[in-house]
């Protein structure tokens, strides 16, 4: 590699490392508990509560939809979902169906009587603020578009690394650690040694990373361009008010996909749906497809089924990129390789800083020595 | 392989540079999505293959020459 290729990796490795660094470094000290939010949760909600009527006939969705509503008068429903391990429906409710998160009301029911089940959300305020924090900043969708600038800037970081590995390693083997030079080359070394052993793991956060922060695009893009004929139906605008059995558009979404489990149901008008539509959102049971689901929509006034639609390639990536970001998808083995990584790349942060800072001493010091490729990365 | 000498040092290639940061590139690749497709007892291969780069930083280790 010529020595003005070099240096133009340099600068990109540089900036691009330097500019999103700080933004890096809270991604990371914030993702480390986001990965392990099942089992804070767990630790933390003890699991105590037993249906009232364990056995009894379950109540139907309509029926809790109505109990709902009824503990939130003048609320509007925006999405119903079902845990798995236990007869409980979790509705969410706000007073208009695009409420943002931070107006909406969610409430959990037993499916055997229709009573509020206590919420388990001791620790909850904190992992949300955590997990806001780490998505937005707390600033919506300018701040989610920031971020994943900044996600962006850390795969060019981690590219032009790569890149920049080769004229390093010219004259060392691989895993060589020179501590018995300067600290910089020790740190050098260290910084080289740890980032191109994660890359995969580097690259593939980094990216999903950047996917994710696309959400809202995504949503809006699959909405304008897949249910465009379904919004068309109902031009005016305005959101329906549900008329049309909830349990019938569910038993009707699940025929209409075999094959398919249920997994949660978006309210006309909602994020998720048209203004005229029920979503009913099912995913695929295989552990390939149950990561991507697809919305059955049925008109909420008619009960009319409008099919099955199929995701968008770029609304499946996104179903895989939260996964794939977050590391939850493994067993508690995955979590803990995750966690080791993501302390290791806030080494990686410290470190590329730490040569960067240095950059004079080592001036000083070693400029001149023929390895000119020991200049430093940062 | 073709090594070109230059202050005493052997000169590497880039093939000999990337060959071992290409196999754990791949094997980490391979299990970050594996246990993402795969449920079961294979999940924890899958998990050991993400976390080779993890082991090699921890194994290896050379000390540098003067």
């Amino acid at each position: 590699m010529r020595t003005g290729t070099i240096r133009a990796w340099g600068w990109i490795h540089k900036w691009t490392s330097l500019v999103c660094t700080l933004f890096l470094l809270m991604l990371c000290l914030t993702g480390l508990p986001l990965i392990f939010h099942d089992e804070i949760d767990g630790a933390l909600n003890p699991a105590s509560w037993q249906p009232a009527n364990p056995g009894a006939e379950h109540l139907t969705l309509d029926e809790i939809l109505d109990t709902a509503l009824d503990n939130r008068p003048g609320e509007t429903p925006i999405f119903m979902s079902f845990d798995i391990d236990r007869p409980v429906v979790n509705v969410t409710s706000g007073p208009s169906a695009d409420a943002p998160g931070s107006a909406m009301h969610f409430a959990s029911y037993d499916l055997t009587s229709g009573d509020l089940v206590p919420p388990a959300d001791a620790g909850e305020s904190v992992m949300e603020f955590l997990l806001q924090l780490h998505t937005d900043m707390f600033l919506g969708l300018p701040g989610m578009l920031f971020l994943g600038a900044m996600g962006f800037l850390f795969v060019l970081s981690v590219v032009s690394g790569v890149v920049l590995y080769a004229p390093f390693m010219r004259k060392l083997d691989f895993g060589t650690i020179r501590t018995n030079q300067s600290t910089r080359l020790k740190w050098l070394d260290y910084h080289n040694f740890l980032g191109i052993v994660a890359v995969a793991w580097l690259l593939v956060v980094g990216l999903t990373g950047v996917i994710n922060t696309l959400e809202e695009p995504i949503i809006d893009t699959w909405k304008a361009q897949e249910l465009a004929d379904l919004v068309a139906q109902n031009e005016g605008g305005e959101t329906i008010v549900p008329r049309a059995s909830l349990d019938a558009a569910v038993d009707e979404a699940i025929r209409a996909a075999p094959g398919m489990e249920l997994q949660f149901v978006a309210f006309p008008g909602s994020d998720f749906s048209t203004s005229s539509h029920y979503a009913v959102f099912l995913h695929g049971r295989s552990p390939v497809t149950e990561h991507v689901i697809a919305p059955v929509l049925i008109h909420a006034a008619t009960g009319e089924v409008a099919g099955l639609r199929e995701m968008p390639w770029y609304a499946k990536a996104l179903s895989l990129s939260r996964p794939l970001h977050f590391g939850d998808y493994g067993g508690l083995l995955l979590k803990l390789v995750w966690a080791v990584l993501d302390i290791l790349t806030i080494f990686l942060l410290v470190s590329g800083v730490y040569l960067w800072l240095a950059r004079g001493k080592r001036r000083m010091r070693v400029e001149r020595q023929p390895l000119a490729v020991e200049s430093g990365p940062a | 392989m073709r090594q070109a000498r230059s202050g005493g040092r052997a000169r590497r290639r880039v093939g000999a540079i990337f060959a071992i940061p290409l196999v754990l590139f791949l094997l980490g690749l391979t299990g970050l999505v594996g246990a993402l497709l795969v449920d079961g007892p294979a999940d924890v291969a899958f998990s050991l293959a993400a976390a080779c780069g993890l082991v090699t930083f921890a194994v290896v280790r050379r000390p540098g020459r003067r």
